[in-house]
């Protein structure tokens, strides 16, 4: 069975087995990468900090290991409420527009991510029109995804600012829209990628390929579903706290007063309540993902 | 629409026209092409209410395509299929899943949903007939009844123990007998199994086979099991059919099935090793 070497010939065509368009692509990508960096002229001189600054930056860093406990301005201390109190109610609000937030953009990004997803009807036996229909939605929703995660919850937050002003609600709103549309895409690329064996054997016996998405695909997807949830609900804290910084009234915006003030020991303050804060929720992530992993595992 | 087989195919195959003593499957003249494969060339069979066949052949022959074939979810190139009497061609994709409903499925994959429990993966088998708002609720706050019912079911199969244990903390062959058993509880009139034992051992591949064919026995429905095991194959189902490069090449009683036959069915041709066929 085995031919003669010497009578063997190569197939024709192009054989750079290193060095194929892929390659070339990415290593063209990586040229454009290492143009930019010079294009923008950085000088590794400026990263020492002037003398001037020195100071304010060593009286910063001081400050972390004397947090304080009282307002540094004594009028504040007079007519304020206590500063942990203020910390905490900080937090709270925090915690209320990632909550807020997360409770618009899930269902919204959910539904998106359905309507997006086509594992559940490219490979059903629906009629033509059906399928035209489904790819047209799909498209749309793929689309309508992308607009609303292309501009950045801060960006949303200065364009909402002038029509709400400075309330929750401007902040809730703003880490909404384009979390719902990162939803979207994620839930649905996560759709994308389950196996398909429930729902092909749902279509098997019967099922519309609404029910064979509902009972075969959604349930194995759901522990990644949770777990990312969860992990966009850390996210959506950190930008309420960036959010802050525009005037939302929340730890963000004591972490800014006191920064300008130069009043650091409480921005140490703020800052020690916002970390406790999102290492507090990662503790907890972290057991219900291990929890997760290990009902999805066993 | 509702259809027997045509005069020319029952006479030729002993079929009669009436729809109650209709056979469970018939397949007239079926042709399936894949691009430039055929998958199905002009394949006639008709398969009795309550018969158990198995399908046997090396990968590739066919034998996948014509269990798809059996519950309409694969499109004809040519030829005619009918269940119980009714033809398929033509039907709209809601009396195809009307069809498919009284057919039980019992993919190589298995098609559990590991993190679901068991009773929750029995509750999937009757997701044709159910709604999908019944179908939530049997998954989420399945009645005593619907609870009762899969536990008879599992039973039968010997898991009854694992109701409510989740699928995927189950060993292999506890997960077969879970599909089984979800094909049970879907109550349909004929079964139709793709490569159910492939993945087992040959103790349990036995037991599995046994367990199926004294199940559909029990329950008189029909069992078309596709199946690499030869040994398996005779030992258990009363008719053989054999398929080559999709054609039957054999139909036959196990005792009937010569050693010839036997090897025809399963030496491959230098053509077909190197295809992956």
């Amino acid at each position: 069975m085995r031919t003669d070497s010497s009578a063997l010939v190569l197939p024709p065509g192009v054989h750079r087995l290193w060095l194929g368009k892929r390659r070339l692509f990415f290593l063209a990508l990586a040229a454009v990468t290492v143009l930019c960096f010079f294009a923008l002229d950085l000088k590794f001189g400026d990263l020492i900090v002037p003398p001037a600054y020195l100071k304010n930056t060593k009286e910063f860093f001081s400050a972390a290991f004397s947090p304080a406990l009282n307002y540094q301005d004594a009028a504040a201390a007079a007519t304020s409420e206590h500063i942990l109190t203020r910390a905490a109610s900080g937090a709270l609000t925090m915690i209320r527009v990632a909550a807020g937030a997360l409770a618009l953009a899930l269902p919204t990004g959910l539904a998106l991510a359905y309507l997006s997803s086509r594992s559940w009807w490219e490979n059903s036996s629906l009629p033509k029109n059906r399928r035209i229909l489904l790819t047209f939605v799909s498209s749309a929703a793929r689309t309508l995804a992308t607009f609303l995660r292309s501009v950045h919850e801060l960006l949303w937050a200065i364009l909402f600012l002038a029509s709400l002003g400075l309330t929750e609600l401007t902040g809730t709103i703003a880490i909404a829209i384009p979390f719902a549309g990162t939803f979207a895409k994620v839930f649905g690329e996560m759709f994308d990628e389950q196996d398909l064996s429930t729902a092909n054997y749902l279509e098997e016996v019967g099922a519309s390929p609404l029910a064979a998405f509902t009972a075969g695909i959604f349930p194995r997807a759901f522990p990644d579903l949770l777990s990312y949830t969860f992990y966009r609900f850390e996210c959506a804290l950190r930008s309420s706290a960036v959010i802050g910084f525009f005037g939302v009234e929340s730890l963000g915006l004591y972490i800014r007063q006191s920064t300008e003030n130069l009043y650091f020991n409480e921005t140490w303050t703020y800052l020690y309540t916002l970390i406790a804060l999102l290492v507090l929720f990662e503790i907890w992530n972290v057991r219900i993902r291990a929890h997760l992993l290990s009902v999805s595992g066993r | 629409m509702s259809h027997a087989p045509s005069a020319s195919f029952a006479k030729r195959h002993g079929m009669t026209s009436s729809k109650d003593s209709a056979p469970a499957f018939a397949l007239h003249e079926v042709t399936v092409d894949f691009q430039s494969t055929r998958a199905l060339n002009n394949v006639s069979l008709e398969i009795s209410s309550g018969e158990h066949v198995a399908l046997i052949g090396p990968s590739g022959s066919g034998k996948t395509t014509l269990l798809r074939t059996l519950n309409g979810s694969q499109s004809l190139t040519s030829g005619e299929v009918y269940v119980n009497g009714q033809a398929l061609t033509g039907l709209a994709s809601k009396d195809l899943r009307n069809i498919r409903r009284s057919i039980g499925w019992i993919p190589q994959s298995l098609g559990l949903v590991p993190n679901l429990r068991v009773a929750q993966n029995l509750m999937l088998g009757s997701s044709g007939r159910a709604s999908l708002w019944d179908l939530l609720r049997k998954l989420t706050f399945p009645s005593r009844a619907d609870q009762l019912s899969a536990l008879e079911h599992l039973d039968r199969v010997g898991v009854g123990e694992k109701l409510f244990e989740r699928t995927s903390s189950l060993s292999g062959g506890q997960q077969q007998r879970v599909a089984i058993a979800r094909t049970l509880f879907q109550n349909p009139t004929s079964i139709l199994a793709d490569e159910p034992v492939s993945a087992v051992d040959p103790a349990r591949a036995v037991d599995l086979v046994k367990l199926l064919t004294e199940l559909a026995t029990e329950n008189g429905v029909s069992l078309v099991m596709s199946i690499h095991n030869l040994e398996l194959a005779r030992r258990f189902f009363p008719r053989l059919i054999g398929l080559r490069s999709g054609k039957v090449i054999v139909d036959s009683r196990p005792d009937d099935l010569s050693q010839a036959e036997a090897d025809s069915l399963f030496s491959l041709t230098k053509a077909e090793i190197l295809s992956g066929e």
